[in-house]
């Protein structure tokens, strides 16, 4: 029991402590209370020169997963995105080849049946590595990271994946013969990046391929539009398998944009659209890549359709001045007069930098026998032939185009 | 890291350990309470005192600035390790009994490279602190087991242009190896490593630097070869870094900031005028990105005792910092007397015996030091005997015989390498 006196004590203690709180210019800002619905926002922190010091990183490029939504982090490592539905996202951050993350994300459905924000704080982009393998014959075709959607060339049955992020990855390959039709698959290879892969080349060692059979394996995947007036079940979904064409009749999303169909052992390559008369409302992704195995369930996240106008203005949101240098302004909550960094999307697959002999800007025939366009991108005296229809980055930074 | 009592100090006996005070109980405890924790207490005593208790403490016996220690592999002592100061030619080879002694080594942070022939390797970071007198602590390191090394596979890529051939450095070990496009560092010792590169058009003298890389060789990739993801080189720019250094002397009489100091960058340029050490000691050089080697060289008067500590090269990037640790100046009196520190016949054996704590007619194995690259990492070259272009570098290089793999590699004069952890292959100094 506490004595008078000690009563006393106690009283002027508390009285002390209020008024001191109360003289005190007290700001507690909530980072999500700003947050618009279904947006995504966060920093990049990165140690870049392996000092053992993370720091706020500008000029990182975060992806949306299965989209065109690209950003660059501003200098001060800011970025957001808006608006997202509720459900699972994936963003993919890149700088260069060096640093890389897959980070995936929940938005949940507020008490008012909004999407809510979120606030992802501080985003530590650690070092990448590199994850290579064989296969068991020495074809050609190509290796699906279903965790970063990442691709890469499989040549004469040797594949390497760059700037994989840490974490967990999951693996398939898919070769081809075009000249005899046949078709092989191979995988899952699932691992786990830890910190000991990091700037290294993690092999998979062999991963066997067997000869296509009808059995089936699943694709699954969400159809999801950031266009408010276009309902999921209205987006066109394509499947075409790369030796037999276009799958008929092609599967429809359900009224929450779910997909899933199921499909003979194959390559197939994955498209949606949206109807003809919102064709230039939106943007379509890039066709993602399944490879599919027997008993397997080819998981490819969320494929968006995207308003064109909607990355370059989310681009531009800001909070303080700071994320609008050099040169620009902070305005009612977007930057004036400042342009973002140019830099490939983190969603772009590296040039698989080969000894193709081709002059820069003309046609080509690429190593795998695909018709393609001679890029820039050279190592030595030689250039490298971009398969037609296809980006990629070959250092992170630079953006080549398979135009043809 | 084992931490030493001060020379001179009395050890405490084991129970003396148990601090008397920690059986008191306040006053206001019952008495009771004291006799049943005091107690166990006297029966601990006793249990100590039937014992034939000796506490031999290794520490007890060093001296300020020693640092000592016993090198082994899988447990078993390992004889004719190389062991090495990292910056310094204070080289030694461990005894039979596996042991090796330092000595006199200043307060500070000293890196020693352990390694035996081409299979272990072993990096450690010793702290010497100040004793109570003033003078720098003995460190005891206990048994130092050295793993087994690995092989760091590094390759640049160039795109759009770029040199290819030039330096990759490890900034944790202070290896460097000069070679074309691909690398290949072996001696690697487990644990964390930093490694960058800069390579050099010798028409244009235009450099590119890739980097850094952080690589952790963990406890089980132990000899093995790992492979790195490929480093992108891209053009240095006029970004300033800072090439950090300490230069130390270990004679008497010699100042270390007597040391004369010379920069040169891949390009030949020198650095000038080299700044002074700051109040620490230690240098801050900023210069603009690229490849640099700097060499530590003790004033004329010293040169017939005080071998000039091996040149090493550091690769800066913008907003960088890179470490190069202590060159030391240590006569060559300091070296051999080291080498002959002994604390019984075993350490001097075989033919020796141990006298006052050093060796009688005792002569230390033949072994590389552990700080020399391996030949096998350097550029080869076609004729033993002549001049050769080692990438990268702006130093004169000599092709000299690899007697083990028969064939010519590129050496830079004045310098060494060695093809298995013993033989010292050695390139003259070039005219």
């Amino acid at each position: 029991m506490v004595a008078g006196g000690h009563r006393v004590v106690a009283a002027v203690g508390l009285w002390i402590a209020a008024t001191a709180l109360t003289s005190c210019p007290y700001s507690f800002t909530n980072p999500v209370d700003g947050l618009g619905v279904g947006q995504i926002s966060g920093r990049t922190v990165a140690d870049p020169l392996a000092t053992g010091q993370a720091s706020p990183v500008g000029g990182i490029s975060v992806s949306l997963k299965g989209s065109t939504f690209d950003q660059v982090t501003h200098d001060t490592g800011y970025f957001t995105l808006i608006p997202l539905p509720a459900g699972e996202h994936t963003l993919l951050f890149r700088q260069g080849t060096n640093l890389s993350l897959v980070r995936h994300v929940e938005v949940g459905l507020g008490p008012n049946g909004q999407p809510d924000g979120v606030s992802l704080g501080d985003v530590l982009v650690p070092f990448a590595g590199s994850v290579a393998g064989t296969t068991s014959d020495y074809n050609s075709g190509v290796v699906v990271d279903e965790t970063s959607g990442l691709t890469a060339d499989v040549s004469s049955g040797r594949f390497r994946l760059d700037a994989m992020s840490l974490g967990d990855h999951l693996f398939k390959v898919g070769e081809v013969n075009t000249s005899t039709a046949g078709e092989w698959v191979g995988g899952p290879v699932g691992i786990s990046l830890g910190s000991d892969a990091q700037a290294a080349v993690t092999e998979l060692g062999v991963i066997p391929v067997h000869e296509v059979t009808p059995s089936t394996g699943t694709v699954r995947f969400r159809a999801v539009s950031l266009l408010p007036a276009l309902a999921p079940s209205d987006i066109l979904v394509t499947v075409s398998e790369v030796l037999r064409g276009p799958l008929a009749p092609a599967p429809a999303p359900a009224a929450d944009g779910q997909v899933e169909v199921a499909l003979a052992e194959g390559i197939y390559l994955v498209a949606i659209a949206p109807p003809s008369a919102q064709a230039g409302e939106v943007s379509a992704p890039p066709a993602a890549t399944a490879v599919v195995i027997a008993g397997q369930v080819a998981d490819l996240g969320s494929l968006y359709l995207v308003p064109p106008g909607l990355p370059a203005a989310a681009q531009l949101l800001c909070q303080v001045a700071a994320d609008c240098l050099p040169g620009g302004t902070c305005s009612a909550g977007s930057c004036l007069n400042w342009s973002p960094p140019a830099v490939a999307p983190a969603r772009t697959p590296l040039c698989q930098l080969r000894l193709d002999y081709c002059g820069a800007g003309q046609a080509c025939t690429t190593a795998d026998g695909l018709a393609g366009q001679c890029s820039a991108v050279s190592t030595g005296p030689y250039q490298t032939c971009v398969p037609c229809g296809t980006d990629c980055t070959a250092d992170g930074i630079d953006l080549y185009v398979g135009g043809c | 890291m084992g931490r030493a009592l001060r020379p001179g100090a009395t050890p405490r006996p084991p129970l003396a350990l148990l601090h008397p005070g920690r059986f008191c109980l306040p006053d206001s405890q019952p008495a009771r309470a004291t006799v049943a924790r005091a107690l166990p207490a006297a029966l601990l005593a006793l249990a100590f005192a039937a014992c034939n208790y000796s506490f031999n403490n290794p520490a007890q016996s060093l001296e300020p600035g020693q640092v000592s220690g016993r090198a082994t592999a899988g447990g078993a002592p390992l004889a004719g390790a190389s062991i090495s100061l990292r910056g310094s030619d204070f080289d030694q080879v461990s005894r039979a009994t596996g042991r090796f002694s330092y000595l006199p080594l200043p307060a500070g942070t000293h890196v020693f490279l352990l390694r035996q022939g081409l299979s272990r390797a072993l990096s450690l970071e010793v702290d010497l602190g100040f004793g109570s007198d003033g003078q720098p602590e003995g460190v005891n390191l206990g048994d130092q087991d050295l793993p087994l090394a690995s092989t760091l596979a590094v390759s640049l890529l160039a795109i759009s242009g770029g040199a290819d051939s030039g330096v990759v450095v490890d900034e944790a070990t202070g290896m460097a190896v000069l070679g074309y496009s691909s690398f290949q560092l072996e001696g690697i010792p487990v644990g964390a490593h930093r490694i960058l590169a800069a390579t050099r058009d010798t028409t244009s003298g235009d450099v590119w630097v890739a980097g850094p890389a952080p690589v952790t060789v963990a406890t089980s990739e132990q000899g093995t070869v790992k492979t790195l993801a490929p480093l992108q080189l891209r053009a240095a720019t006029a970004d300033t870094g800072d090439i950090h250094f300490r230069v130390s002397s270990l004679v008497d009489g010699l100042a270390a900031a007597d040391a004369s100091v010379t920069i040169v960058s891949a390009t030949g340029a020198a650095v000038t005028p080299v700044p002074g050490p700051d109040s620490n000691g230690d240098r801050d050089v900023q210069v603009a990105e690229g490849a640099y080697f700097v060499e530590v060289d003790p004033p004329p008067a010293y040169a017939a005792t005080v071998p000039s500590p091996a040149r090493r090269a550091a690769v800066i990037l913008g907003g960088d910092e890179f470490d190069l640790g202590t060159f030391y100046l240590v006569d060559q009196g300091t070296i051999t007397a080291a080498q002959l520190v002994c604390t019984g016949d075993a350490d001097c054996a075989p033919g020796g015996t141990c006298t006052e704590g050093i060796c009688i007619a005792y002569t230390p194995p033949a072994a590389a030091p552990a700080s020399l690259p391996y030949c096998n990492d350097l550029p080869y070259c076609a004729t033993p005997g002549s001049a050769c272009d080692a990438p990268g570098d702006v130093t004169p290089s000599s092709c000299v015989l690899d007697p083990v793999s028969t064939l010519g590699v590129c050496v830079p004069c004045s310098s060494a390498c060695t093809p298995d952890g013993t033989i010292v292959v050695s390139a003259a100094a070039c005219s």
